[in-house]
Protein backbone atom coordinates (compact mmCIF):
# COMPACT_ATOMS: atom_id res chain seq x y z
CA UNK A 1 0.00 0.00 0.00
CA UNK A 2 1.43 3.36 -0.87
CA UNK A 3 1.69 6.01 1.83
CA UNK A 4 -1.51 7.48 3.12
CA UNK A 5 -2.67 10.65 1.54
CA UNK A 6 -1.94 13.70 3.68
CA UNK A 7 -5.49 14.78 2.98
CA UNK A 8 -6.89 11.86 4.94
CA UNK A 9 -7.31 14.16 7.91
CA UNK A 10 -6.85 13.86 11.64
CA UNK A 11 -4.77 10.92 12.74
CA UNK A 12 -2.73 10.65 9.56
CA UNK A 13 0.56 11.28 11.29
CA UNK A 14 -0.21 8.87 14.10
CA UNK A 15 -1.27 6.16 11.68
CA UNK A 16 1.76 6.70 9.48
CA UNK A 17 4.10 6.61 12.48
CA UNK A 18 2.78 3.15 13.26
CA UNK A 19 3.35 1.75 9.77
CA UNK A 20 6.63 -0.04 10.74
CA UNK A 21 4.88 -1.56 13.76
CA UNK A 22 1.89 -2.72 11.71
CA UNK A 23 4.05 -4.28 8.98
CA UNK A 24 6.37 -5.85 11.55
CA UNK A 25 3.53 -7.20 13.67
CA UNK A 26 1.88 -8.71 10.62
CA UNK A 27 5.13 -10.24 9.38
CA UNK A 28 5.86 -11.61 12.84
CA UNK A 29 2.45 -13.26 13.20
CA UNK A 30 2.40 -14.64 9.67
CA UNK A 31 6.03 -15.74 10.04
CA UNK A 32 6.86 -14.15 6.73
CA UNK A 33 9.31 -11.45 5.73
CA UNK A 34 8.16 -7.90 5.19
CA UNK A 35 7.53 -7.49 1.50
CA UNK A 36 5.77 -10.88 1.27
CA UNK A 37 2.47 -10.44 -0.54
CA UNK A 38 0.39 -11.66 2.42
CA UNK A 39 2.14 -9.29 4.80
CA UNK A 40 1.59 -6.30 2.56
CA UNK A 41 -2.03 -7.30 1.87
CA UNK A 42 -2.76 -7.60 5.58
CA UNK A 43 -1.06 -4.28 6.33
CA UNK A 44 -3.11 -2.60 3.61
CA UNK A 45 -6.28 -4.16 4.98
CA UNK A 46 -5.40 -2.92 8.46
CA UNK A 47 -4.98 0.66 7.28
CA UNK A 48 -8.12 0.43 5.17
CA UNK A 49 -10.17 -0.58 8.20
CA UNK A 50 -8.48 2.06 10.33
CA UNK A 51 -9.19 4.81 7.84
CA UNK A 52 -12.79 3.68 7.47
CA UNK A 53 -13.33 3.48 11.19
CA UNK A 54 -11.22 6.30 12.58
CA UNK A 55 -14.21 8.58 13.00
CA UNK A 56 -15.59 6.11 15.51
CA UNK A 57 -12.48 6.37 17.64
CA UNK A 58 -13.36 8.36 20.73
CA UNK A 59 -11.79 11.76 21.13
CA UNK A 60 -8.47 11.39 22.86
CA UNK A 61 -8.53 7.61 22.61
CA UNK A 62 -5.10 6.14 21.90
CA UNK A 63 -4.61 5.23 18.27
CA UNK A 64 -1.72 2.80 18.80
CA UNK A 65 -3.50 -0.05 20.65
CA UNK A 66 -6.51 0.35 18.40
CA UNK A 67 -4.49 0.13 15.19
CA UNK A 68 -2.24 -2.67 16.44
CA UNK A 69 -5.33 -4.55 17.60
CA UNK A 70 -6.76 -4.33 14.11
CA UNK A 71 -3.44 -5.49 12.65
CA UNK A 72 -3.35 -8.47 15.00
CA UNK A 73 -6.90 -9.37 14.13
CA UNK A 74 -6.32 -9.13 10.40
CA UNK A 75 -3.17 -11.24 10.64
CA UNK A 76 -4.90 -13.91 12.72
CA UNK A 77 -7.74 -14.02 10.21
CA UNK A 78 -5.16 -14.58 7.48
CA UNK A 79 -3.57 -17.38 9.52
CA UNK A 80 -6.94 -19.03 9.97
CA UNK A 81 -7.65 -18.73 6.26
CA UNK A 82 -4.33 -20.45 5.61
CA UNK A 83 -5.30 -23.19 8.03
CA UNK A 84 -8.63 -23.75 6.29
CA UNK A 85 -6.93 -23.83 2.91
CA UNK A 86 -4.36 -26.30 4.21
CA UNK A 87 -7.10 -28.53 5.62
CA UNK A 88 -8.96 -28.43 2.32
CA UNK A 89 -5.79 -29.52 0.57
CA UNK A 90 -5.21 -32.26 3.12
CA UNK A 91 -2.07 -30.54 4.31
CA UNK A 92 -0.73 -29.22 7.58
CA UNK A 93 -3.90 -27.60 8.88
CA UNK A 94 -3.54 -29.30 12.23
CA UNK A 95 -0.05 -27.91 12.56
CA UNK A 96 -1.30 -24.41 11.93
CA UNK A 97 -4.34 -24.79 14.17
CA UNK A 98 -2.17 -25.84 17.07
CA UNK A 99 0.29 -23.05 16.40
CA UNK A 100 1.12 -21.58 19.80
CA UNK A 101 1.27 -18.10 18.36
CA UNK A 102 -2.42 -18.21 17.45
CA UNK A 103 -3.37 -19.28 20.96
CA UNK A 104 -0.96 -16.85 22.54
CA UNK A 105 -1.97 -13.69 20.75
CA UNK A 106 -5.67 -14.26 20.10
CA UNK A 107 -8.00 -11.57 21.41
CA UNK A 108 -9.36 -12.49 24.84
CA UNK A 109 -12.76 -13.90 23.96
CA UNK A 110 -15.86 -14.39 26.10
CA UNK A 111 -15.24 -18.09 26.75
CA UNK A 112 -14.44 -18.91 30.39
CA UNK A 113 -11.08 -20.47 29.50
CA UNK A 114 -10.00 -17.38 27.58
CA UNK A 115 -11.14 -15.12 30.39
CA UNK A 116 -9.28 -17.15 32.97
CA UNK A 117 -6.14 -17.11 30.85
CA UNK A 118 -6.48 -13.37 30.38
CA UNK A 119 -6.84 -12.81 34.12
CA UNK A 120 -3.76 -14.91 34.79
CA UNK A 121 -1.81 -12.95 32.22
CA UNK A 122 -2.94 -9.67 33.78
CA UNK A 123 -1.82 -10.89 37.19
CA UNK A 124 1.60 -11.91 35.85
CA UNK A 125 2.09 -8.55 34.16
CA UNK A 126 1.00 -6.66 37.25
CA UNK A 127 3.46 -8.66 39.33
CA UNK A 128 6.22 -7.94 36.83
CA UNK A 129 5.31 -4.25 36.90
CA UNK A 130 5.44 -4.17 40.69
CA UNK A 131 8.92 -5.65 40.58
CA UNK A 132 10.27 -2.97 38.24
CA UNK A 133 12.31 -0.08 39.64
CA UNK A 134 10.20 3.01 40.24
CA UNK A 135 11.24 5.08 37.25
CA UNK A 136 10.84 2.44 34.52
CA UNK A 137 7.50 1.54 36.09
CA UNK A 138 6.43 5.17 36.00
CA UNK A 139 7.60 5.55 32.40
CA UNK A 140 5.59 2.51 31.33
CA UNK A 141 2.54 3.72 33.21
CA UNK A 142 2.76 7.14 31.60
CA UNK A 143 3.08 5.54 28.19
CA UNK A 144 0.35 2.92 28.51
CA UNK A 145 -2.12 4.52 30.87
CA UNK A 146 -1.76 8.24 30.15
CA UNK A 147 -0.90 7.82 26.50
CA UNK A 148 2.16 10.07 26.61
CA UNK A 149 4.90 9.83 23.99
CA UNK A 150 8.55 9.30 24.89
CA UNK A 151 9.31 13.01 24.54
CA UNK A 152 6.44 14.00 26.80
CA UNK A 153 7.51 11.42 29.36
CA UNK A 154 11.07 12.74 29.18
CA UNK A 155 9.84 16.27 29.82
CA UNK A 156 7.54 15.15 32.63
CA UNK A 157 10.30 13.15 34.34
CA UNK A 158 13.13 15.57 33.53
CA UNK A 159 15.36 13.03 31.81
CA UNK A 160 16.77 12.62 28.26
CA UNK A 161 14.49 10.88 25.81
CA UNK A 162 17.12 8.15 25.42
CA UNK A 163 16.73 7.34 29.09
CA UNK A 164 13.00 6.97 28.63
CA UNK A 165 13.65 4.67 25.68
CA UNK A 166 15.97 2.57 27.82
CA UNK A 167 13.47 2.35 30.68
CA UNK A 168 10.59 1.44 28.43
CA UNK A 169 12.66 -1.17 26.61
CA UNK A 170 13.94 -2.83 29.77
CA UNK A 171 10.53 -2.67 31.42
CA UNK A 172 8.92 -4.17 28.35
CA UNK A 173 11.45 -7.02 28.39
CA UNK A 174 10.38 -7.87 31.92
CA UNK A 175 6.75 -7.74 30.89
CA UNK A 176 7.48 -9.92 27.85
CA UNK A 177 9.03 -12.53 30.12
CA UNK A 178 5.93 -12.40 32.32
CA UNK A 179 3.66 -12.71 29.30
CA UNK A 180 5.51 -15.74 27.97
CA UNK A 181 5.45 -17.64 31.28
CA UNK A 182 3.72 -21.03 31.04
CA UNK A 183 3.75 -20.85 27.27
CA UNK A 184 5.45 -23.54 25.36
CA UNK B 1 16.63 21.48 31.69
CA UNK B 2 17.59 20.95 28.08
CA UNK B 3 17.64 17.49 26.54
CA UNK B 4 18.10 16.08 23.09
CA UNK B 5 14.77 15.30 21.48
CA UNK B 6 16.05 12.39 19.39
CA UNK B 7 17.91 9.23 20.28
CA UNK B 8 21.69 9.33 20.21
CA UNK B 9 23.52 7.36 17.53
CA UNK B 10 24.70 4.64 19.90
CA UNK B 11 21.15 4.14 21.14
CA UNK B 12 19.94 3.58 17.58
CA UNK B 13 22.56 1.36 15.93
CA UNK B 14 24.22 -1.88 16.96
CA UNK B 15 27.75 -2.72 15.88
CA UNK B 16 26.41 -5.22 13.31
CA UNK B 17 24.44 -2.51 11.52
CA UNK B 18 21.01 -3.51 12.84
CA UNK B 19 18.80 -1.46 15.12
CA UNK B 20 19.19 -1.63 18.88
CA UNK B 21 16.40 -2.90 21.12
CA UNK B 22 15.71 0.69 22.13
CA UNK B 23 15.22 1.77 18.52
CA UNK B 24 13.08 -1.29 17.86
CA UNK B 25 10.89 -0.58 20.90
CA UNK B 26 10.57 3.07 19.86
CA UNK B 27 9.40 2.07 16.39
CA UNK B 28 7.00 -0.49 17.84
CA UNK B 29 5.57 2.28 19.99
CA UNK B 30 5.14 4.63 17.04
CA UNK B 31 7.87 7.02 18.22
CA UNK B 32 9.10 7.52 14.67
CA UNK B 33 10.20 11.10 15.19
CA UNK B 34 12.87 10.04 17.66
CA UNK B 35 14.80 8.20 14.96
CA UNK B 36 16.89 9.44 12.05
CA UNK B 37 15.66 8.91 8.52
CA UNK B 38 18.22 6.18 7.87
CA UNK B 39 16.92 4.14 10.78
CA UNK B 40 13.35 4.45 9.53
CA UNK B 41 14.42 3.26 6.09
CA UNK B 42 16.31 0.38 7.64
CA UNK B 43 13.21 -0.61 9.61
CA UNK B 44 11.26 -0.76 6.36
CA UNK B 45 13.82 -2.73 4.39
CA UNK B 46 15.43 -5.08 6.92
CA UNK B 47 13.37 -8.24 7.46
CA UNK B 48 15.18 -9.12 10.68
CA UNK B 49 14.58 -5.73 12.29
CA UNK B 50 10.99 -5.62 10.99
CA UNK B 51 10.32 -8.93 12.69
CA UNK B 52 11.83 -7.64 15.94
CA UNK B 53 9.66 -4.53 15.67
CA UNK B 54 6.64 -6.78 15.17
CA UNK B 55 7.48 -8.87 18.22
CA UNK B 56 7.99 -5.69 20.27
CA UNK B 57 4.69 -4.26 19.03
CA UNK B 58 2.92 -7.45 20.06
CA UNK B 59 4.41 -7.29 23.55
CA UNK B 60 3.50 -3.60 23.75
CA UNK B 61 -0.08 -4.39 22.76
CA UNK B 62 -0.44 -7.27 25.20
CA UNK B 63 1.25 -5.38 28.03
CA UNK B 64 -1.08 -2.45 27.43
CA UNK B 65 -4.10 -4.72 27.51
CA UNK B 66 -2.92 -6.33 30.72
CA UNK B 67 -2.26 -2.93 32.30
CA UNK B 68 -5.73 -1.70 31.42
CA UNK B 69 -4.79 0.51 28.50
CA UNK B 70 -7.94 1.78 26.87
CA UNK B 71 -8.06 -0.20 23.71
CA UNK B 72 -10.16 -2.28 21.48
CA UNK B 73 -13.58 -2.10 22.95
CA UNK B 74 -13.58 1.14 21.02
CA UNK B 75 -14.42 0.07 17.55
CA UNK B 76 -15.41 -3.55 17.14
CA UNK B 77 -16.57 -2.96 13.60
CA UNK B 78 -12.98 -2.57 12.45
CA UNK B 79 -12.34 -6.04 13.78
CA UNK B 80 -14.90 -7.66 11.56
CA UNK B 81 -13.65 -9.25 8.38
CA UNK B 82 -14.34 -7.31 5.26
CA UNK B 83 -17.60 -8.58 3.83
CA UNK B 84 -19.33 -7.88 0.60
CA UNK B 85 -22.97 -7.10 1.09
CA UNK B 86 -25.09 -8.69 -1.58
CA UNK B 87 -28.48 -7.08 -2.16
CA UNK B 88 -31.54 -9.29 -1.69
CA UNK B 89 -32.31 -10.82 -5.11
CA UNK B 90 -35.91 -9.64 -5.11
CA UNK B 91 -36.60 -10.53 -8.74
CA UNK B 92 -35.29 -14.07 -8.28
CA UNK B 93 -37.27 -14.56 -5.07
CA UNK B 94 -40.44 -13.26 -6.73
CA UNK B 95 -39.94 -15.56 -9.72
CA UNK B 96 -39.40 -18.53 -7.40
CA UNK B 97 -42.55 -17.72 -5.43
CA UNK B 98 -44.53 -17.37 -8.66
CA UNK B 99 -43.30 -20.74 -9.88
CA UNK B 100 -44.20 -22.30 -6.56
CA UNK B 101 -47.72 -20.88 -6.72
CA UNK B 102 -48.14 -22.08 -10.30
CA UNK B 103 -46.94 -25.52 -9.26
CA UNK B 104 -49.50 -25.69 -6.49
CA UNK B 105 -52.46 -24.65 -8.67
CA UNK B 106 -53.14 -28.10 -10.20
CA UNK B 107 -53.29 -29.69 -6.77
CA UNK B 108 -55.53 -27.07 -5.20
CA UNK B 109 -58.62 -29.32 -5.32
CA UNK B 110 -56.68 -31.99 -3.40
CA UNK B 111 -55.45 -29.37 -0.96
CA UNK B 112 -59.02 -28.36 -0.33
CA UNK B 113 -59.95 -31.98 0.37
CA UNK B 114 -56.96 -32.35 2.71
CA UNK B 115 -57.93 -29.22 4.60
CA UNK B 116 -61.45 -30.52 4.96
CA UNK B 117 -60.11 -33.80 6.35
CA UNK B 118 -57.76 -32.16 8.85
CA UNK B 119 -60.28 -31.73 11.68
CA UNK B 120 -61.32 -35.35 11.49
CA UNK B 121 -57.66 -36.45 11.34
CA UNK B 122 -56.94 -34.44 14.47
CA UNK B 123 -59.98 -35.87 16.16
CA UNK B 124 -58.62 -39.36 15.58
CA UNK B 125 -54.98 -38.57 16.25
CA UNK B 126 -55.41 -36.79 19.59
CA UNK B 127 -57.22 -39.68 21.31
CA UNK B 128 -54.68 -42.12 19.87
CA UNK B 129 -51.77 -40.11 21.31
CA UNK B 130 -53.58 -39.68 24.61
CA UNK B 131 -54.25 -43.39 24.78
CA UNK B 132 -50.57 -44.16 24.15
CA UNK B 133 -49.57 -41.76 26.90
CA UNK B 134 -52.05 -43.34 29.27
CA UNK B 135 -50.66 -46.81 28.52
CA UNK B 136 -47.12 -45.61 29.23
CA UNK B 137 -48.20 -43.96 32.48
CA UNK B 138 -50.15 -47.01 33.61
CA UNK B 139 -47.08 -49.18 33.09
CA UNK B 140 -45.10 -46.85 35.35
CA UNK B 141 -44.57 -49.60 37.88
CA UNK B 142 -42.67 -51.70 35.35
CA UNK B 143 -38.97 -50.70 35.47
CA UNK B 144 -38.19 -52.59 32.26
CA UNK B 145 -40.70 -50.54 30.27
CA UNK B 146 -39.47 -47.32 31.83
CA UNK B 147 -35.85 -48.13 31.09
CA UNK B 148 -36.68 -48.76 27.47
CA UNK B 149 -38.66 -45.53 27.36
CA UNK B 150 -35.83 -43.47 28.84
CA UNK B 151 -33.34 -45.00 26.43
CA UNK B 152 -35.59 -44.24 23.49
CA UNK B 153 -36.00 -40.64 24.65
CA UNK B 154 -32.24 -40.28 25.11
CA UNK B 155 -31.58 -41.64 21.63
CA UNK B 156 -34.14 -39.23 20.17
CA UNK B 157 -32.57 -36.29 22.00
CA UNK B 158 -29.12 -37.26 20.81
CA UNK B 159 -30.36 -37.63 17.26
CA UNK B 160 -32.03 -34.21 17.47
CA UNK B 161 -28.84 -32.70 18.86
CA UNK B 162 -26.76 -34.19 16.07
CA UNK B 163 -29.18 -32.86 13.48
CA UNK B 164 -29.06 -29.39 15.01
CA UNK B 165 -25.27 -29.48 15.24
CA UNK B 166 -24.99 -30.45 11.60
CA UNK B 167 -27.57 -27.99 10.31
CA UNK B 168 -26.88 -24.94 12.48
CA UNK B 169 -24.32 -22.43 11.17
CA UNK B 170 -20.95 -23.10 12.66
CA UNK B 171 -19.79 -20.47 15.08
CA UNK B 172 -16.08 -20.13 15.16
CA UNK B 173 -14.14 -21.03 18.19
CA UNK B 174 -12.17 -18.70 20.38
CA UNK B 175 -11.34 -15.39 18.83
CA UNK B 176 -12.92 -16.14 15.50
CA UNK B 177 -15.73 -14.18 13.96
Amino acid sequence: MPGLSPTEGVGFDELEALRPAVRGLTAHLLRERVGHADVEDCASETFRRALEGRERLHDGAPVRPWLLGIARHVALDALRARRRAALRDGGAGDELSSSPIVERVADPGPLPDAQTEHRERVARVQTAMDQLPEQPRLALSLFHLEGLGYREIAERMGVPVGTVGTWVTRGRQSLAAALSENET
Amino acid sequence: MSHQSTLDYELVWRDDGHLTDIAVTSLADGQLELLPERARTHATDCAECADRIGAAALVSLQAGEALGEPALALAPRELMPATVRHPLPIAAVAAALLLAVLGVVPSLPLLRALLLQTPSLLLHAIPAVAHSAAVVLESGGDPAHLAVLWCAVAVMLMAAGLVVARVAPRHASKGEH
